[in-house]
Formats: structure tokens, sequence, C-alpha cells
């Protein structure tokens, strides 16, 4: 066991809450027989082959199933209901990125260009092209995940939608790995990618070098070049100098690569990254506020009583769904945004402060709303699973709707599980939420302002809104 | 040795990419030998009944397989023989297995008000005399 | 260069199989490419005759009948209700015409015996035409007046053998359209002084059915070679607009019903036909038949509501075991606050709801569309109502908080998205939550404002809330 140094510059003896060290690590990797699996090439490819089984049957429900009924289709069901409550509620809160470890979508076009799965090819094939440097964010990630949700009311309900949705998005995968260098499609493109690299910032745990100092005598740099052992970052990055979760896909290449295991798999206090001054830019600041829009967007849609916004989003009419990607862009580009401008922008002027930008106060303060977000999309989710969850027992045994009864639950009948206690549930996760935001909203300021007594100051702003957007939220889930 | 690592990976490869498709199929098929036809339900403005004609010949046992693709609730009855399969929930299916005695034309009906022209929603199972 | 081909060959494979594999999908997006072309409804034309019959009984088989096209209407088993038919009639032929005051309307069908007879295991022949309403009401309205009131003109050949040949056989109980038959039901024993072979209906819907004030319908029939011939006479408008159909317009729709009663028929047990459309050609000599369809609509836009109340009102005893009420807490004679509540695909109206802690309420839910069902999260309340028959259930709201309801029975796409919210006020768990949000806003504002000069980038205790 051994407690690492933290990364964080200047805060080094920050808390989180005031009673958790925001430097406090437990590496995993410590244990041995877990250091050993970590290093094999086996692993992860060997979930992934599992995965993609998984995902092989998810596709061929929305082809062949026929079946017009979302909800009782082993596609719809499982990607909605079950990958995304357990990536939103599990997978990027608590591991990370870990998802994108296991993810077998950009599988096809990484065997194309190793032409292995589970050996080391460092001449990849490929056209190797690299990414354009104007494209190096997130704002391609950005738009496609906005124009994902225009379609929400056909993805989540329609098998084949689904099938179109993840069978474009391993097609695209193949397409740019053959064109484009490793996993530049996982980077800049996937559109699940963007809000779990956003989100994991508050995860709790990391991949990080555990000393920088042997790195910096290891000049061969074999985690960026690749070696017998393995590749060379699939992601395009320096392992060897990790500062945030955001770009890391957790491949465990560098594990396998660096001669002198010092990579560590880290256990540590949720969101310390939110404080990591590296990379931070206005693509980030946008990914947060659309994924608030989102949220808010889906729960009225999907869990509001109003029926015509419904026939709006499931596009009855053009009109209608006209109306709702204009609202629904608005509200997430521009509205949300606004509000929070307007916020950093009372929050510089109460402070003092003149030798700071407001864009810099403007991006650095957004990343207070990541907790918020991440509270409001673990208690949406909640409203997804526990009325729906039951559908997953019925599709699990009965994947195509044929009759199968391959674990003996096809006959369970739909079972809402503890939907009285949704709303507690929820006002408690928004709660914890606000808690958490409200903290890192100090820091940031502390962080951004630099000197005590103006960033209590500027703090005042954030911290009304913040309280206002919680409220809005309770209200909108159960006031 | 690395003869025996590809051919390992490919069959691992195929088992989790064309492995769920032909276990399907197989499977599926080994269930369905014994059916005569399967009808699927679906509103008349989806489709209606499929098929909606069945021929058969007198005294062999029928076994049909009624699956309910759409998204409503729909019903399967052959009054005139008192077949009755009930209400078939979206994303169920009803197995009905029955002997005519006498040939002729026996209407299907969906018994589930399902759409505006559900009345429009049968089919006919035609017992021909040997 | 050969990387680059091959790179090609990849890509277009890749493009190609999921181009193919989406149009499979979208080809078999309803579980098979079969398709179904909708059928159109027939029509009926009502041609103008200046001819007017007596009802004797050779007006059954009057000349003028043989002068108007027959519609030969195919029926089939009534099966979206129990009791079932045994049998079927398989065609009715129908004619129909006018004479500027009054419609006929003849039915014919084979029936190789005549049951005249009503005893407690036989059932009479019987016909019946019903007409909506509502000219608008869209055409599923079929059952029994689903979604518009529906003026049924039922024949019965018991009632006609009594008013026109005096001969009554043994004590008529006026039981046998009371619906259902033959499960717990309140029987009306009293046999209404006769006025008509016809019965003059209303319903709204399954189990509502009622015989009017007014029985103006004339009608008569005669088993002639193994057929019955039965007519139908009424004035093509009245002054009743409330309770009577009104032909006043170009366009209305009716179905028609013939009962066997060798084959058991009575009630639910019938066979049907789908709508029709009727084509009443205008009178010579009457103002512009769309002015007058013009007046007519929005008359009935005026009583459309008012008869809806009333025969909700009146229901309410009878619908009684169309319910599906599953959760009945209720112990108090108290009388229950009823709130209607109707479901089409995919929302509820009202989709709020507002009542007060302790109250005693009723859902009574309705179906515009197909069969919703409705859950209530924490008072685990489930209610279907089926098209045409009503859900209800009576329970005490005494959980506070706004609970999710949502429908239970896969209805279309959006099903599980079918919402709406029951708010039991005061919401205590709201204020709960703002008070929470409002003490740690106050503390940690304080514990801010109150730090002292520390040392820069230190911080501590910020949002600790014990
Ligand atoms: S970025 Fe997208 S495609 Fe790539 S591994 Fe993650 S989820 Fe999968
Ligand atoms: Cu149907
Ligand atoms: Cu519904």
């Amino acid at each position: 066991m051994s407690e690492q140094n933290s990364n964080n510059q200047n805060d080094n003896d920050q808390k989180m809450l005031g009673i958790i060290p925001l430097n406090w690590r437990f590496d995993l990797a410590s244990i041995p027989i877990i250091r050993w699996m970590l290093k094999q090439r086996w692993f992860p490819m060997i979930i992934i082959l599992a995965n993609m089984f998984l995902f092989m049957v998810i596709l061929m429900s929305g082809v062949i199933g026929g079946f017009s009924s979302g909800n009782y289709s082993f596609g719809v069901m499982f990607v909605w209901i079950l990958w995304w409550v357990v990536l939103m509620m599990l997978l990027v809160p608590v591991l990370s990125r870990t998802w994108c470890m296991i993810c077998p979508l950009p599988s096809f076009g990484e065997w194309l260009q190793r032409m292995k799965i589970f050996g080391v090819n460092n001449k990849l094939g490929g056209l190797n092209i690299k990414w354009p440097k104007k494209l190096s964010n997130m704002w391609i990630m950005n738009i496609l995940f906005l124009i994902t949700t225009f379609f929400s009311g056909f993805f989540t309900v329609k098998p084949l939608a689904t099938f179109f949705l993840l069978g474009g998005i391993i097609v695209l995968g193949i397409l740019l790995s053959m064109v484009f260098e490793k996993r530049s499609f996982c980077l800049y493109v996937c559109p699940v990618s963007g809000f779990q690299g956003l989100y994991s910032n508050m995860a709790m745990t990391e991949i990080r070098v555990k000393d920088p100092a042997i790195c910096a005598k290891h000049k061969k740099k074999t985690c960026v070049t690749g070696n017998k052992k393995g590749y060379g970052c699939p992601w395009l990055l320096q392992p060897h100098s990790f500062k945030r979760n955001t770009y890391c896909g957790m491949c465990l290449e560098c594990f396998k690569t660096c001669p002198f295991d010092n990579m560590a798999f880290n256990i540590r206090p949720p969101g310390t990254d939110l404080l990591v001054n590296e990379q931070r830019g206005l693509d980030e600041a946008w990914k947060n506020f659309i994924m608030l829009a989102i949220a808010v967007m889906f729960y009225v849609a999907m869990m509001g009583p109003w029926g015509t916004l419904k026939n709006w989003v499931r596009g009855e009419t053009l009109a209608g769904w006209l109306k709702f990607i204009t609202l629904h862009t608005t509200f997430g580009l521009v509205a949300i945004p606004g509000t929070f401008l307007i916020t950093s922008w009372v929050s510089k002027l109460v402070s003092g402060a003149k030798d700071i930008a407001l864009r810099t106060v403007f991006i650095n303060l957004s990343y207070c709303l990541i907790p918020m977000g991440m509270a409001a999309w673990i208690a949406f989710s909640f409203g997804f699973l526990l009325p729906n969850g039951s559908y997953i027992l019925h599709i699990l045994s009965d994947p195509f709707a044929l009759g199968w009864d391959l674990f003996g639950t096809a006959n369970i009948p739909w079972t809402p599980v503890g939907t009285g206690w949704l709303v507690p549930i929820q006002f408690a996760v928004l709660f914890g939420g606000y808690i958490i935001s409200v903290d890192f909203g100090y820091k940031l300021c502390l962080q951004t302002y630099g000197d005590t007594a103006v960033a209590k100051r500027g703090f005042i702003p954030l911290l009304v809104l913040l309280t206002l957007v919680t409220v809005a939220f309770g209200w909108l889930y159960g006031g | 040795m690395s003869i025996i690592k590809t051919v390992i990976s490919a069959i691992l490869l195929l088992v989790c990419t064309v492995g769920p498709i032909v276990a399907t199929l197989v499977y599926e098929s080994s269930r369905t030998r014994d059916l005569t036809a399967e009808i699927l339900a679906r509103t008349p403005e989806k489709g209606n009944f499929s098929p909606r004609y069945l021929k058969v010949a007198l005294g062999e046992k029928i076994k049909l397989r009624v699956r309910n693709v759409d998204t409503v609730v729909h019903g399967f009855a052959i009054p005139a023989l008192g077949v009755d399969a009930g209400e078939i929930k979206a994303g169920h299916y009803a197995i009905l297995e029955f002997t005519p005695e006498k040939p002729g034309k026996y209407d299907y009906y969906c018994t589930t008000w399902c759409s505006e022209f559900h009345l429009q929603m049968r089919g006919v199972l035609e017992v021909t005399a040997r | 260069m050969n990387n680059k081909v091959s790179i090609a060959i990849v890509i277009l494979l890749t493009l190609g199989v999921f181009t193919w594999l989406i149009n499979y999908g979208w080809q078999n997006r309803y579980g098979s490419p079969e398709t179904y072309e909708i059928i159109a409804s027939e029509e009926l034309t009502v041609g103008y005759y200046a001819e007017d019959l007596a009802l004797k009984e050779t007006d059954v088989f009057a000349q003028i009948w043989q002068n108007i096209p027959i519609l030969k209407i195919v029926l089939k088993h009534q099966i979206t209700e129990r009791p079932w038919p045994k049998g079927l009639t398989p065609v009715v032929q129908v004619q129909a015409f006018h004479n500027g005051k009054d419609i006929y309307f003849k039915m014919t069908w084979e029936d190789d015996h005549a049951d005249t007879i009503a005893l407690i295991d036989t059932f009479v022949d019987g016909c019946a035409v019903a007409i909506p309403m509502d000219t608008e009401a869209p055409l599923r309205s079929i059952m029994m007046g689903f979604s518009s009131p529906v003026n049924i003109w039922q024949w019965q050949a018991n009632k006609d053998m009594q008013y026109w040949e005096g001969k009554t056989g043994i004590e008529d109980l006026d039981v046998d359209f009371v619906y259902p038959f033959e499960e717990k039901e309140i029987f009306s024993v009293t046999v209404p002084e006769l006025k008509s072979a016809v019965s003059d209906l209303l319903s709204q819907r399954i189990g509502s059915i009622t015989r009017k004030d007014n029985q103006i319908v004339q009608g008569r029939g005669l088993w002639r070679d193994g057929s019955w011939n039965v007519i139908f006479k009424r004035s093509l408008t009245t002054d009743n607009q409330e309770q009577d159909s009104q032909f006043s317009g170009v366009k209305q729709t009716v179905s028609f019903a013939v009962w066997d009663g060798d084959q058991d028929d009575r009630g639910s047990r019938k066979s049907i036909s789908e709508w029709v459309n009727l084509q009443i050609q205008s009178l010579p000599s009457k103002k512009p038949a769309d002015e007058q369809a013009l007046d007519n609509t929005s008359n009935i836009k005026v009583y459309k509501t008012s008869w809806i109340e009333k025969l909700c009102s009146f229901s309410s005893v009878r619908t009684a075991y169309g319910a599906t009420s599953q959760n009945q807490s209720v112990e108090t004679v108290k009388e229950p606050r009823v709130i209607n509540i109707t479901a089409k695909r995919f929302e509820y109206s009202p989709n709020r709801i507002s009542v007060k802690k302790g109250e005693l309420i009723t859902f009574r839910m309705e179906s515009l569309d197909v069969t919703h069902g409705l859950y209530l999260d924490g008072y685990g309340i489930n209610i279907k109502a089926r098209p045409g028959l009503i859900g209800k259930a009576t329970f005490v709201v005494d959980k506070p908080g706004r609970f999710t309801f949502r429908c239970s029975e896969t209805c279309g796409e959006f099903h599980p998205y079918m919402i709406g919210f029951l708010e039991v006020t005061p919401n205590t768990r709201f204020n709960l939550f703002l008070w929470a949000i409002g003490i740690a806003f106050v503390l940690m504002l304080g514990l801010v404002l109150c730090r002292n000069k520390q040392k820069k980038g230190v911080e501590t205790n910020v949002g600790t809330e014990q």
C-alpha cells in the first residue's frame, strides 16, 4: 500500500468537504494479482470479446427482431435501460472511463489496424493520417452528441433506430480508423466519449504514473512508442505525464509497455481532476452545458406529463420536431451558457479582480457544474431504472421476442420497483451533487482568483446560481 | 506456437461475432420445427395479420404461434372453432393447438380493440377435405 | 498502393453491409415486409323517393323496395367483448331511402328458422341499426358508442309479434340488451309499455346502453322463405337533438347487427358489420344540404358534451362491473371525489392532478384509442382501461408528495413515456428538500464569509454540513 503524491500543483493540501484529503490515493495495482492481470495481453481483450458477443445480440435484435415495440426489444432495453444507466450511475462516476476499456464499438477498426487481436504489431495498417489540429477538441463530440439527442424519440424506442445508432458508431469507427491513426475516432468523434471524458473527472479511479522521476529518466518512453509487450498509447497521449482522466481510455497498454512497472491504477476521492488546470477550454465548458440541457430536456420529454412535447420529440409532425430541436439547441447552446456567462461576469465584478480574463473565470468555474450535472443524470437514471428495470429480466430470456425462455424469466411482468421512493432518492442525489458542486465551486474560485478574500466575494454569485439550479432540478423532479 | 495463438484468436473472434447469429438461427429453427405456421399480429395499418390466409388439410393437428410484434395489445381467436388465445400483449406470443373437425373456411380475428381499423384485422383458415 | 486498395475495399464493404442491413431492417420493421391495404368503408345511398309506407304487412315487400339498390354487407362475429356469438350470420342485405320526411331502412338476411319467443333459455331473432350521434367522430366509435354516443334501433322478433299481432306467449322480461347478460347485473324487470317493435336506445360505451324516454322508431319484420325482412322507419330529423340521431346532413355513418335466436344470440352475442357511410341524397325542395350540415355540427358540439356528462352520471352505477379496480381500500362511507381521466397515446388528461392529503378519491379512467393502464407510483395502484370499458380505483391519498403515474399496458412506442403526475399536497418531501438546500446554503455562505484571512490557496471546511 502506498500513498501517492498528488499531481495537483498548487492545491496540495486541499480536502474534499473538508474531510477527505484530495491527494489520498490507493494503488489497486499494488496488489500483485491485479498488476499481473493488468499486464496480460488477454486483458481486457477477453472482456471486449464477451462484450462483442452481447453487442452482436443487441444489433441483431434491432434488425431481425423486426419488432416494433421498444420496451420488449433486447437492443433498446439493454442499451437504454441497462447500459446507459450503469454508465451514468456506476461506470463513469466510480470507474472513470472503464467503459472504454471494455467497449467493443471501435474494436473492428482497431483489429483491422493491428491485424491482431491479442498480439502486438506496432506497424499499424490503415492510412495513419494525423487528426487535424483544428479538430483536436471536444467540439465534434459536442455537436454529434447534441444531434444524437435530437433523435432520442427514435433511438430510445425503435429497435431499428438503436441499431442505426450503434451500427453507425461501429461503421464510423472502422472508416476513421482506416484513415486516421490509432483511436482518433474515440478521442475526437465518438458521441459517448465526450461526456464520459468530462464526467470522469469526477471518477474515483485514475491511471497515473507512480513516480514521475522514473519517467523523467526513461528516455525511450515506451508507453508512447510501444514495444514488444504492447502498443504505444492508442489514445495518443503521454501516459508518463497524465494529469486528468478526460482523455484516457484506460486501455491498459501502458501497464504492459512500461518496463519499470511505473503505472498505477489508483483509487482516489471523487472529483480531484476538477481542480487540475490543464487543457481546460470552451469545448469542455460547453460539453458541461449541453449535458445539463439534455438532462432537463430528457426529463421533460420522457418523464414529464406533457403530451404535446412528446409528440414533438417523436416526430409526429416535422414542424413539431423542428420546434423541439430548436428549443433544445437554444437551451443547450445559448440559454444555459448565457446564464452561466452572466454569473461569471457578476462573479468577476463582485470579486473586484481586475487582471483575470472573463474567459478564464467562465471556463474555470464551469467545472463546478460537473458534480451538479452528474447528480442530475444519476437522478434521472433512477427514474428510468426503477420503473422499467424489470423489462431487463424479460428481454434477457427472450431477446428476439420469439417466445424463448432462456433463463426462466420471460414471464415476469412489468413490475416497477421502489418507485414510491423515486423522488426522495432523486432529492438525495441532487442534494449530494449540490454540496459537492459548491465545495468544488469554492475551490475553483480560490484557484481562479488566487486570493481568499477575492475568491470569497467571487464565490457568492456562483453559490447562488448553484442553489437555484439545484432547486430548479428538485422542482422538476418532484416539486 | 504463434499459429496456435492465431487459431485461438480466430475462433474466439468468430464465436463472438458470427456465433450469436448462427446460434439464434439454429435454436429458433429447432424450436419451430413442428409449427404449422407463425402468424404475426400487427394493426391493419402496419400490415395486419401475416399471413392472412392459411390452408391446412382436415385431420391435421394444427399448431399456430401468434406473435404480437406490434406496440399495442392484440388478441387472436377463431370463434367458429372455439379457439381463443385471449389477449396477447405487445412483445408476447401465444401457442395454439387444435384439430378442426369439419372442413370449411374459418375466420380468425383480433379480439382486442387495437386501432381504428381493428375490425379489419382478420384472416381466413381454410380446412380442406382430403 | 496495395495498402490503399485494401483500405478502399474495407471501407466500401463496411458501408455496403451496413446499408444492406439497414434496408433489411426497414423492410422488416413490422416483423415482415407484407403490407395490407385498408379497405375503405362501404357506401349506402339513401335515395329520395316520394313514397310513404305505413308499415302494413305488405309494406315489407312493397314495390318500392324493388327499385332501391341492395348493398350486401358481410357480417362478422362480435368478438371484441364477451360473450361471443356461437355462430355467424354471414351476410345482411341493406336498402335505404327517404321521402323528405321519413327515412327507411330494410334489412334482409337468411335464417332458416324464425325465433319469435323469448324464454329463459330460448332467444329471439333480431337486428339493429346503430347511428353515431356525433357525425364527426372517428370511425373507431363502433363499440357501442366508444367515442361518440350511439343511437341504436333494435328490432326484436318477439316484440314484433307482440306489437303487431298481440301475441305475447310468455311474460316478457326486458333484460336481454342489458350488458353483459351473463355477469352480475342489475336486471330491469319492469316491462315498459310497448310502443313499437323497435327499441330506441342510446349508449355511450359498453355497459351503458339505455332505453330512451321517447320511443319514436317504428319497424316491422316478416319471416318468409327462410329469410327475415325487417324495415325501420323514423323521421329524418327530430326536435330532440340530444337523444335522437339526425339525418339532416349529407353524410352519416351506420352499422348493422343481426341476432340469431337459434344460435343463442342475444346481447353481445351477435354478428356485426363495420361502419357504412350513408350518402343521403338531398331533397328536391330543401335548403342546401351542406348549410344544414353546418348548423347540425354546431348543434352536435353543444349536445355532445352534455350528453357525455349525462350518460356518465347515468352509467356510474352500471359501469361498476366494467371496472378493473384492484386496489379498493374503501372503508369509509364518504363519497369519493371522482377524477375522470382520459388516456390516449401518449398522454393522460388531466396530466397533473392535485389532491389534498387524506382525501378519498376515485380514479375513473377511460381510453380514447387502445388499451391503456395506469400505475401509480408509491400507492401501487394499477388500473387497466380497455377501449369502451372504464377502469376504476378508489383509494385514500395518504402519502404526500408528487407521484408519477405511468401507463402499464404497452400502447405504442412511446408507452414507457406515457406519464402523469399526482400531486398530493402539501408536498412535504419537496419542502424538506427546499429546507435542506436552504440550510446548506446558509451554512456554506456563513462558513465562507466568516473565514478569516488564511494563507492563499489553503481551504478548509467549506461545504461541511454537520
Ligand atoms: S470512446 Fe466511444 S467507441 Fe471509443 S471506447 Fe469509448 S465509448 Fe467506445
Ligand atoms: Cu388487433
Ligand atoms: Cu398507454
